[in-house]
């Protein structure tokens, strides 16, 4: 009896076990498919891979380690313009990026613009003038001289 | 990719020299290798980057110097692994049923999936998501570009001060362990630079993790529970989907599991120093991944000096404190260098009692942790189901059993509870603040709080036919080794 109970015992055991396994693999194949689907409908969904590609010129013009003011018709109220503000700190770095001060303005800023638009003039409105279009919406700026 | 992969090795290496050197247990099957090595490559990259930084900080953290300095640690190890080394008796590994080819090869099967999954997602989506390039990746960029650069990291305007992307003095280790690779590999800044450290990095903390839980678990109690509870790992989508976000969760969910499991292993042991260091060690550098980090490591120090028979205590939290000394110090030097202050802390005890005494807040904290536990798999293979099947076919352990285990919850009970107590005292708005991190609070400990709740389980009954089982001819043990002096264990 005791025999046959271990036997039930370990059967039940094995059974119960390969059940969480075959479980366990199912979910992981489901995982995958899902995570290929989204994979190939959102590419790049934060659009940081395209701002190195997009910002990679830009530092040609720039002195190495100049902290940059940053303009941009996409306002940091929002969130299309966060995104925008984030993904060009990172490509950006080891810059250090922030919104132009007009207190503390820096000596070069760096103009990311998604829509069509008079760009210079938005350098110059914060003081700036433009010292390099390197295509794509990305602008370098430099202090205007008083 | 294979640059950033060589530069990967050393660290392995290293950190699996120190965990041969502090947590050999002696007996060796195939499993110890398994958690050894996944130990020693989390530590490996832990340490890595607490080295790199330090370097750094003193201005000396060049290509040659980094090489030459891990080059050396790496020589010096192993010679003193040498030394110390006992010829550990190869057994073999405890008889088990044939069917447990069934579940290696499930287990297999789920990792490859995941590789595949990472894989897929990081050719489209090579940055990582949103805090990957915000906050660790970024990070890591100004660290690895060297003085005055390196200073941007802990700036007051990084992120434009914006809540939930500037976050100054935030642990390093994930973004260090990245600049040391760029650093390593020459990787320009001038031109695109390589995304294959950030995610390489990641996956391996990922890796190391399902291993870590695998071998732990077989170490402990049979390779059976180590195999079904990696599978219960797998079956967890939301942990699965962190490595190709390139967040520090996922590390410190490999320190958080480290450390429990570690420290189980001490216990097992009857509390040896080298243990000990080494559950300081990964606990320290839980504390330099993430601010969460730090009341666990602090937990974890009250549990062990509770736990620890009386005539050991003080020398056991002696011990796991000396060994968390790098993550510590790496993480009191980020905090003295942060320029700012986290901006979800209330400002005034009265903004915080305010917040603490309105039932809504508790409600609403607990509907998402609830909500949160509910979304880490589909429901038809949802990991808390697995487990619960689990109970009920192999049964818990008695209570006298439970209760001697029980105390390696503490540390993760005590961090969840931390967890909520923050989101109560929040200034950000709480339900951003619960939809933006809620679901990875509960994915730091969740690979520990399966470890703990497997060693809740009853062992499995073993075959009794020889035709059920798959029979291991047990090698003649081998001749024991004098240990050799100055030893790290008793």
């Amino acid at each position: 009896m005791s025999q046959s109970n271990s036997r039930v015992g370990f059967g039940r055991v094995w059974a119960g076990a390969l059940a969480v396994a075959a479980l366990s693999v199912l979910a992981a194949l489901n995982f995958y498919s899902h995570a290929s689907k989204l994979a190939a409908d959102q590419p790049d969904p934060y659009g940081a891979s395209s701002a190195q590609e997009r910002f990679a010129p830009a530092f040609a013009h720039l002195p190495k380690d100049a902290p940059l003011g940053y303009i941009s018709d996409l306002p940091l109220d929002q969130k299309a313009g966060v995104t925008a503000f984030l993904a060009a700190q990172y490509a950006l770095a080891p810059h250090a990026v922030a919104p132009v001060d007009p207190r503390v303005p820096t000596e070069w800023a760096v103009g990311n613009f998604a829509l069509a638009g008079d760009y210079p003039a938005s350098g110059a409105r914060l003081g700036y003038m433009v010292v390099a279009d390197v295509g794509k919406g990305v602008l370098i700026f430099r202090r205007s001289p008083k | 990719m294979i640059a950033t992969i060589g530069t990967l090795l050393p660290a392995i290496v290293l950190g699996w020299l120190i965990v041969r050197l502090f947590g050999d247990e002696g007996n060796r099957t195939w499993l110890t290798w398994v958690f050894q090595i996944s130990l020693g490559a989390g530590v490996g990259l832990g340490l890595t980057s607490c080295v790199y930084f330090a370097m750094l900080l003193a201005g000396v953290a060049s290509r040659a110097a980094l090489f030459a300095v891990e080059l050396i640690a790496i020589a010096a190890l192993a010679m003193l692994l040498r030394k110390q080394r006992t010829v550990a008796d190869e057994v073999a590994p405890p008889q088990s049923s044939s069917w447990i080819w069934a579940l290696r090869i499930a287990a297999g099967v789920g990792v490859v999936c995941i590789s595949l999954s990472f894989s897929e997602s990081t050719a489209t989506n090579p940055n990582g998501e949103w805090d990957a390039f915000s906050i660790w990746n970024v990070r890591a960029k100004y660290l690895a570009g060297g003085s005055p650069a390196w200073r941007n990291a802990f700036g007051g305007n990084l992120a434009a001060g914006m809540t939930g992307a500037a976050h100054p003095g935030y642990p390093l280790l994930l973004s260090a362990s990245i600049a040391r690779v760029w650093t390593l590999t020459g990787a320009p800044f001038d031109s695109t630079t390589s995304d294959a450290a950030p995610a390489a990095i990641s996956l391996l903390f990922a890796l190391a993790a399902y291993g870590l839980l695998a071998g732990a678990l077989a170490s402990a109690v049979g390779e059976m529970f180590g195999w079904l509870a990696l599978l219960v790992l797998i079956a967890t989508e939301a942990f699965a989907t962190q490595a190709a976000s390139q967040y520090a969760d996922l590390p410190l969910a490999f320190f958080i599991l480290a450390t429990i499991a570690v420290a189980a292993a001490a216990e097992r042991a009857g509390w040896p120093p080298g243990l000990l260091a080494l559950t300081g060690l990964v606990a320290g550098l839980a504390a330099f991944t993430k601010n969460e980090g730090l009341p666990f490591l602090l937990l974890t120090a009250i549990v062990i000096l509770w736990r620890a028979p009386k005539s050991k205590r003080m020398i056991a939290v002696g011990w796991l404190l000396l060994g968390a000394v790098p993550g510590v110090i790496a993480t009191l030097a980020v905090k003295m260098l942060a320029q700012g202050t986290e901006a979800v802390f209330p400002k005034s005890a009265a903004q915080a009692l305010h917040q603490i005494v309105d039932p809504s807040r508790w409600m609403q904290i607990l509907g998402s942790f609830t909500r949160h536990f509910g979304e880490l798999g589909v429901w038809w293979a949802h990991p808390l189901l697995l487990i619960v099947v689990l109970a009920v076919v192999f049964g818990v352990v008695s209570k006298d059993d439970a209760r001697s285990r029980v105390w390696l919850a503490l540390p993760v009970a005590g961090l969840l509870a931390a967890d909520f107590a923050l989101y109560l005292v929040t200034t950000a708005e709480l339900s951003w603040h619960l939809s933006t991190s809620n679901g990875r609070v509960i994915l730091q400990v969740w690979p520990a709080m399966i470890f703990v709740a497997f060693l809740m389980l009853r062992r499995p009954p073993e075959p009794e036919e020889p035709e059920l089982a798959g029979v291991l001819a047990r090698k003649p043990p081998g001749p024991k080794a004098k240990r050799a002096k100055g030893s790290a264990r008793e």
